[in-house]
């Protein structure tokens, strides 16, 4: 009896583990978002700049709609693991 | 050619048409059929209001001027929003457990429930919005305007602040319509939340169709536009650093303080998991909102002629093509963004000028320890209704004031600064402990001087209100306090230099006053509460002591939050605590929750201090302040463990307290009523007796003899109804009665109940109420008829009033159709209230009264065999009896 009892608590943990993770990259998706915003102004301004506007919103609107895919996804992932938490 | 008045028609069928959608929402949620307007993708539509008529058409004009640094805008709130588990999540838990009305609500509940900081936060927040509401006004205007031109109409300025006018009072008409139906602000407004989230689909489609028609349209394809881009005056990429992150910072706090988000992000959130939806889908709404703004602004800066206002490209560029629908669908796009933002932001100031400011003061007025009077409720809500066509018409005098010169995303920049004034107070005031109220008055007031100073004052233009030497020099000659270089550091752009200054001695004063004072019970209870709000929700005790009377907690709850709601609220805590009725023992625990309840129409504070007037002592104990040390925690484990335990015992020794009392009673009871009950048996057998041997010794006249057997055959007829009456309880109780069911209307049974009493006007006056003509029954109709005569005799037995009247009332609650016997008399009195239903309880002494005291008791009984019920109801000024009537089918024949 003892052997399944120590597996089905090695999962349980893994799955708290895995969860609390989960809660960690859901905090770093906004700092991520910050930085990533960010990056345009590292590039060179002025005529001899191979980056105009046109890139500079090409590159926002990307990044924007990945950022906007990665908290679609983990906002479900998050709330699944919450209705397995309720269980 | 577009004609000005189709203009006019359409936008009057459009208003009409939202009228109509707010009603119907209205509607369906009365019948029960609300669920689908709880859904999440109705949350994230009624976030849009943070998409103005300054996003729609201040964005293309923005782009045109300064290229992408409008993307800031919207990358701000992005960033709040993806990252909702840090901050949104708890601001919405808070919301639901504490019973949150607005920001001013948030943090004056967070700190101590303190009505100086609810006062502080609502002024600061009215001062900042009304620029902001006149933007909106100014916005539409100027679309008519537009439109006027195009039809050959020049509009003078008289013609713009009339239109202004309209609309102001148009938008006040619609709030307050569908924004004051209910005084709780955690109710959802249905017919609001539709039609916003109705104005959100239409100016997304507006904008869209319009950038669809620019990029496909006119500039040819997407390759196309984007080598316009390179083509146009904004193609190089010159941002300015601190622009772009100290406006992406302002943004996004704004997004979280602005009263009109806060309101729909947490006031209005039915369900915390609309907002993992919203995390990913209201950014998405951002950015197609923003997509096309940079293609509308290259095209029209390349194809309208030289100096036209770029704010309203949207408008123009359709127009100079001649596309006359386009032009008007996007008219309509602007109008609704104004709309939409207009309506929410005047509810959730609104909301918080009449919590924070009328009531707190209506209430000091009253004085100390006067005990509240009147209706609250009526109180509240008119001045909702009047602080709505308040702050509209701040509005449109500011508009009037400013004469709506400059350029829109200026004025929406300068409001955000104002409102973010409040983000170190919230955010410290949820994730540390130490901040108190001190600090955070401190920050909130530095913060406000430093951004009048340096942002708003200046704002006006030069010389308006700080002339141009102070400007220049400083205020007498201090060079340091020059508004747009505190410090002596110029160079700065003003608005990122008011930004940064506004929210760094912000935070510092907020953070050196709370480290420095120290803060009272009450804001360390809150604080652990708001802090710990996912450990234990249901949060510490904020009453130990409480000497308050249930009745009078129960007269004011009914002022506040209406009669029905507070009954079934006392009931509910009665039931929980294993007793009958409507009073439930005034625990701490109960007060709390009365308390936050009240919050919940009220406002944080005002519910504090209204409950305080009734519950004196010490508000916080030494054991409350055991829950707010960390120290403690273990402690607390270990007692709520004991405590489950003891709370249990406590409700059985309750219930054992209660029944003894009422044996205590009763056997006092039956001693009076063997010794009355001999005498009511002893006086017509004497009489009897007496008589008939009067009678049996003979030699009286036949007039006597008819004379003494009258009386006699009397008082046989008083004994036979005595004993008529006990027997009818025995065979109730036993349960060996049969039941005659019939159909029949309430109407005719209180008709024949009042027909068979027979008082006469001066004696009794009946008023009825509610739809009683159409209730119908199926039950046993004489019995239930002998229920209302009883009820009604002894209305008229009982009745001390000079003039009795007795209102019968009724409604439906819980399903249940109940009848409500109230009269105007004094009432009776708690510690009787228990007894009245048991056999020969008698509260008078009154011989007029001629019972034997089993009427109530067979009233209880019948009732009973009904399947209904009959039980007194407290606080309603008279006496007061509730009959729930037997639902249809559910009688037990015995």
């Amino acid at each position: 009896m003892a052997t399944p009892l120590r597996n089905k608590q090695t999962f349980l943990e893994q799955e708290g583990y895995r969860r609390r993770r989960l809660y960690d990259v859901a905090r770093a998706v906004p700092v991520l978002a910050a930085v990533l915003f960010s990056i345009p102004l590292l590039w060179p301004r002025g005529e001899q700049s191979p980056h105009g506007t046109a890139d500079a919103a090409v590159y926002l609107f990307f990044i924007w709609a990945v950022m906007i895919a990665v908290t679609g996804a983990l906002s479900r992932a998050l709330g699944r693991s919450a209705q397995s938490e309720d269980e | 050619m577009l004609s000005f008045n189709l203009l006019i028609a359409v936008a009057l069928t459009y208003v009409a048409f939202l009228f109509v959608v707010a009603f119907a929402a209205e509607r369906s949620a009365e019948r029960g059929k609300a669920s689908w307007m709880r859904s999440s993708v109705i949350y994230t539509l009624s976030l849009s209001i943070y998409c103005t008529a300054w996003t729609f058409y201040g964005a293309v004009g923005y782009a045109a001027r300064s290229g992408l640094e409008y993307l800031t805008i919207y990358l701000g709130p992005t960033i709040v929003m993806v990252g909702w588990w840090w901050v949104l999540r708890k601001l919405v838990r808070i919301g639901q457990s504490q019973r949150i009305t607005s920001i001013a609500d948030l943090v004056s509940s967070r700190f101590g429930k303190s009505t100086a900081l609810g006062v502080t936060v609502t002024l600061l927040m009215v001062v900042a919005a009304t620029p902001y509401l006149a933007l909106q006004l100014q916005s539409v205007t100027l679309s008519f305007a537009v439109f006027a031109e195009a039809s050959g109409a020049n509009w003078m300025t008289e013609d713009l602040t009339q239109a202004a006018l309209w609309v102001a009072a148009g938008l006040a008409i619609f709030t307050i319509i569908f924004g004051t139906r209910n005084l709780d602000a955690n109710e959802r407004h249905h017919g609001i939340v539709m039609a916003i989230a109705a104005e959100a689909v239409v100016k997304l489609c507006a904008l869209v169709a319009v950038g669809g028609f620019v990029v496909w349209g006119m500039a040819g394809g997407v390759s196309e536009t984007i080598s316009l881009i390179d083509q146009s005056t904004i193609s190089e990429w010159q941002q300015s650093s601190s622009r772009w992150v100290g406006l992406t910072f302002l943004s996004g706090a704004a997004f979280l303080t602005l009263p009109r988000m806060f309101q729909v992000l947490v006031v209005e959130n039915a369900d915390e998991s609309h907002l993992a939806t919203a995390s990913w889908a209201f950014p998405l709404y951002l950015l197609v909102m923003s997509l096309f703004v940079v293609p509308i602004a290259v095209v029209g800066l390349s194809t309208l002629p030289e100096g036209a206002n770029p704010d309203l490209f949207v408008l123009t560029v359709p127009l100079q093509e001649g596309r006359y629908g386009l032009a008007m669908f996007s008219f309509l796009g602007g109008f609704s963004s104004a709309t939409s933002m207009v309506i929410v932001a005047t509810i959730a100031l609104a909301t918080m000028i009449s919590n924070h400011i009328v009531t707190p003061i209506w209430l000091s007025s009253k004085g100390p320890g006067a005990v509240v009077s009147g209706d609250v409720r009526q109180l509240v809500i008119g001045a909702r209704r009047l602080s709505i066509a308040g702050v509209l018409l701040l509005g449109y005098v500011y508009y009037r004031l400013s004469g709506g010169g400059e350029a829109l995303a200026a004025i929406g920049l300068i409001s955000f600064t104002g409102v973010v004034q409040v983000l170190p107070a919230m955010i410290g005031g949820i994730f540390w402990r130490g901040a108190t109220r001190v600090g955070a008055m401190a920050g909130i007031l530095t913060g406000f001087a430093v951004w009048a100073w340096t942002l708003f004052l200046p704002s006006f233009g030069p010389d308006a209100i700080i002339p141009h030497a102070v400007m220049e020099n400083g205020p007498f000659g201090i060079g340091w306090l020059r508004p747009q270089a505190l410090f002596g550091i110029a160079g700065l752009d003003p608005q990122v230099h008011a930004v940064l200054w506004s929210m760094t001695l912000n935070s510092m004063i907020f953070f050196f006053g709370s480290v420095l004072s120290f803060p009272r019970p009450l804001e360390r209870l809150q604080g652990a509460h708001f802090i710990n709000i996912f450990d234990h929700s249901d949060g510490a005790q904020t009453w130990s002591t409480s000497n308050a009377e249930a009745e009078d907690l129960l007269v004011m709850a009914q002022r506040i939050l209406g009669a029905k709601e507070a009954q079934a609220l006392f009931l509910v805590e009665t039931e929980k605590q294993g007793k009958v009725g409507y009073l439930p023992e005034v625990t701490p625990d109960f007060v709390q929750r009365l308390e936050r309840e009240l919050a919940g129409s009220v406002g944080a504070a005002t519910a504090h201090a209204m409950v305080g007037q009734f519950v004196q002592g010490a508000s916080v104990s030494v054991e409350d302040l055991i829950a707010v040390a960390d120290e403690a925690a273990q402690i607390m484990e270990y007692s709520n463990r004991l405590e489950a335990k003891s709370a249990e015992q406590e409700r059985t020794a309750r219930q054992l307290r209660e029944a003894n009392e009422k044996l205590m009673l009763l056997s006092i009871q039956k001693d009076a009523f063997l010794s009355q009950i001999s005498h009511e048996l002893r006086t017509p057998m004497t009489s009897i007796r007496s008589f008939s041997e009067i009678l049996g010794a003979g030699g009286i006249s036949e007039e006597e003899i008819s004379k003494y057997s009258g009386i006699i055959s009397d008082e046989a007829k008083r004994l036979t109804r005595l004993l008529d009456d006990l027997l009818d309880l025995s065979v109730l109780e036993n349960g060996q009665v049969t039941l005659n069911m019939s159909q029949g209307t309430l109407k005719q049974l209180l008709d024949r109940a009042e027909a068979a009493t027979g008082f006469s006007k001066d004696r009794l006056i009946i008023k009825r109420r509610g739809p009683v003509e159409t209730a119908h029954l199926f039950t046993d109709l004489d019995r239930l008829t002998q229920v209302f005569i009883n009820l009604i005799a002894n209305t008229a037995k009982y009745c001390d009033a000079d003039q009795p009247e007795l209102r019968i009332e009724l409604r439906r609650i819980a399903g249940e159709w109940v009848v409500d016997f109230i009269d105007n008399g004094s009432g009776i009195k708690e510690e009787s209230q228990q007894v009245i239903f048991e056999k020969f309880s008698r509260l008078t002494d009154h011989r007029k009264a001629g019972g034997a005291g089993l009427g109530l008791a067979i009233c209880r009984e019948i009732m009973a065999r009904l399947g209904g019920g009959i039980s007194y109801l407290p606080g309603q000024g008279g006496a007061a009896f509730r009959v729930v009537l037997p639902p249809v089918g559910a009688a037990m024949g015995g």
